[in-house]
């Protein structure tokens, strides 16, 4: 074997019990490191997910009073032309009321085609009892909705509506018989959806063919790229001369990104700061060996060794410490995640252990180690036999 | 005419060489300053030359500069003036890497303190200069570190740890160690100083068969004159100056 590293594993053989807890002190750094790392990650793509996971991420609306859109379904023939989308759904949406007892209650019926809204909302999932609606004047309504009206599948609710007819408003109400009920992990829409077909709120606001929204998910490795797909579309589709607007989930919700972002750089500063802290650890504790093993080096330049060698045995040792401990960190650090998920009630935050990050954590820890090394190696290095020797 | 001037310029240089060559250690005019606020000279002007295969000691008060001459000629100090040939060639002029090459071929160090690497166990200790040279490790380099040890008499502790051994068994496998590389040269600073008489004659004895058998040129600094009656020539240092050369 290589002599520097033959003595740096002795070195280290020599005071075995200091050497491990020096490698638990590094490993427990660096798990916290690990730990925070994948925990941030998560939580916000868990974050994300749930808000614009299931949602509609581009969205084309009227620019105009008039907020119904004519000839949807050729503006969806020219939208599938984009790769980047992976799901297009029209919806047809206006607001409406229900009696609740002599409470009315405002709510939002959505007129969806079930298969084209199912990829971007992902119903069907959603749907704890009955199943979703598919025929005309059926209907689901959210848990939260039902907990104050407790239906069972099958019953049926009125639903009221006004439609614009000239200059005068004429109320309309319909029938609909509720076939499923749904839970979107949110008290707002579970409140206020009540989700149908397509047709059934066209005929009941006689709306013609005309729908109120054109809904797009991207792919997922796109979603931050969402403002620039919708920029392209709105050029492409020549959207303002049919007064349409076109909007994306990332001006929309400047402030939730603004806030994922200021997570995410507090969260490498915390890793940061426990990268620092692992390193001056690592160096301090090579420091006090050079010091400690100074009679050892006089010993071996008299010998011959040359400074190179010399210096390469404490550089061998941060490399060590380094891969014991980026190691034992990512260990301990997955397994504090694990008992965090155990612990946590929640399953809001899904762990993905980013393999990337831990390769990328651990070549960051073991190259920062032998940094740590260079200033103990330069030490080692320079330490001159004579001092040692005539030390007695 | 002017041929044979050229001859005899280079029959004057080859005697020169020659010369040179006898004497394995060669100290010219060496002053040694050290510098700790003010200047404190430690030697004066030393001129000394060692025959390869002789065996000398180097005797004297303590703090009269023994250990720094010793350093000089070990090249792990350099002369404030003066010059250092080791084997013809000057030393005190080389590369830090052309001195650690010296004293891992030419060089064997046997100290009063510091005797043994404690990680490693006295076979192990033997191989460390040869593994320094970073040639390989073969059987005849194992054969020949035990055969050193078989000769300190030492051989069956070969496998223990510095801790696991005496005094006496400690030095004589730093000795040992010296010798691994078959350096031309051996140095010991006062190599007895922590051993018991018993002990001590017994490293004495090994050295004087050293000298003999592998006709090592050894020089030893002791406090003892009994020691250094057995050794062929005694230089005695005071203040800094040679005070006595006697060769036997
Ligand atoms: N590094 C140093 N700095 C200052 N003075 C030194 C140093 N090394 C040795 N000396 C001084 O030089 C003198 C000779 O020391 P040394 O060669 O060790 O003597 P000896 O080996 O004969 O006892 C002593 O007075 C000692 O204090
Ligand atoms: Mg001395």
């Amino acid at each position: 074997m290589n002599l520097p590293l033959s003595i740096a594993l002795r070195f280290f053989r020599r005071s075995k019990s200091q050497t491990i807890l020096i490698v638990i002190g590094i490993s427990i750094g660096i798990s916290v490191q690990i730990f925070v790392g994948l925990l941030l990650q998560s939580l916000q793509s868990s974050l994300l997910n749930n808000f614009v996971g299931n949602s509609s991420q581009i969205t084309i609306e009227s620019d105009t009073e008039n907020p119904y859109i004519e000839g949807y379904e050729g503006i969806i023939e020219d939208l599938e032309e984009f790769d980047e989308l992976t799901g297009i759904a029209a919806a047809a949406d206006r607001p409406a009321t229900i009696q609740d007892g002599l409470k009315t209650r405002n709510v939002l019926l959505r007129g969806f085609n079930i298969d084209d809204a199912d990829p971007i909302y992902n119903i069907a999932p959603r749907i704890y009892e009955g199943e979703e609606a598919s025929g005309d004047l059926e209907a689901i309504i959210g848990k939260e909705l039902n907990d104050e009206l407790d239906l069972d599948t099958d019953d049926t609710l009125t639903i009221f509506g006004i439609v614009k007819k000239g200059e005068d408003n004429m109320a309309v109400n319909r029938t609909f018989k509720i076939v499923g009920f749904f839970d979107f992990e949110s008290e707002g829409i579970n409140n206020q959806w009540i989700i149908t077909t397509i047709e059934s709120v066209q005929e009941m606001f006689n709306m013609n063919k005309t729908v109120t929204s054109i809904e797009m998910q991207v792919e997922e490795d796109l979603l931050y790229e969402a403002d620039e797909i919708a920029d392209d579309i709105d050029k492409e589709l020549d959207l303002e001369d049919d007064g349409l607007k076109i909007s994306n989930w990332i001006d929309e919700n400047q402030q939730l990104l603004n806030g994922l972002q200021s997570q995410g750089l507090s969260s490498l500063f915390i890793q940061a700061f426990v990268l620092i802290s692992v390193v001056i650890g690592i160096s301090s504790v090579l420091a006090i060996s050079v010091v400690q093993k100074q009679q050892q080096l006089g010993i071996l330049k008299a010998m011959g060794i040359t400074n190179r060698s010399a210096s390469l045995i404490f550089l061998f040792q941060g490399l060590i410490l380094g891969i014991f401990g980026a190691i034992g960190g990512i260990v301990l650090g997955i397994f504090f995640l694990w008992g965090f998920t155990q612990a946590s009630a929640s399953d809001f935050i899904v762990i993905q252990y980013n393999p990337i990050f831990i390769l990328a954590s651990a070549a960051i820890i073991i190259g920062s180690s032998v940094l740590a090394a260079v200033s103990p190696a330069i030490k080692s290095s320079k330490l001159n036999p004579i001092e040692v020797i005539r030390g007695g | 005419m002017v041929e044979s001037q050229i001859k005899k310029l280079d029959t004057q240089e080859d005697f020169v060489k020659t010369e040179k060559k006898a004497f394995v250690i060669e100290l010219k005019n060496i002053d040694k300053f050290y510098y700790t606020g003010v200047a404190t000279q430690v030697l004066f002007d030393i001129n000394l030359q060692f025959r390869q295969g002789s065996f000398n000691s180097i005797v004297g008060p303590s703090g009269s500069g023994k250990s720094t001459l010793m350093n000089l000629i070990g090249t792990l100090d350099k002369p404030t003036k003066g010059e250092i040939y080791i084997d013809g060639k000057r030393t005190d002029k080389m590369t830090k890497k052309e001195l650690a090459e010296l004293r891992n071929k030419a060089i064997g160090f046997v100290f009063q303190f510091h005797y043994l690497l404690p990680e490693y166990t006295a076979l192990e200790n033997v191989l460390l200069p040869h593994r320094i040279s970073k040639e390989k490790i073969t059987k005849e380099t194992k054969t020949r570190a035990l055969d050193l040890l078989t000769f300190m008499g030492i051989e069956d502790v070969k496998n223990n740890l510095a801790n696991n051994m005496s005094g006496g068994q400690q030095q004589r496998t730093a000795i040992a160690r010296a010798l691994m590389n078959n350096p031309k040269i051996l140095l010991a600073d006062e190599p007895t100083g922590n051993l018991d008489t018993d002990s001590t004659d017994r490293v004495y004895d090994l050295l004087r068969d050293i000298n003999e058998d592998f006709k090592t040129t050894i020089i030893v600094i002791t406090h003892e004159r009994r020691i250094a009656e057995k050794t062929d020539r005694i230089i005695e240092i005071r203040d800094g100056r040679i005070h006595l050369d006697l060769l036997k």
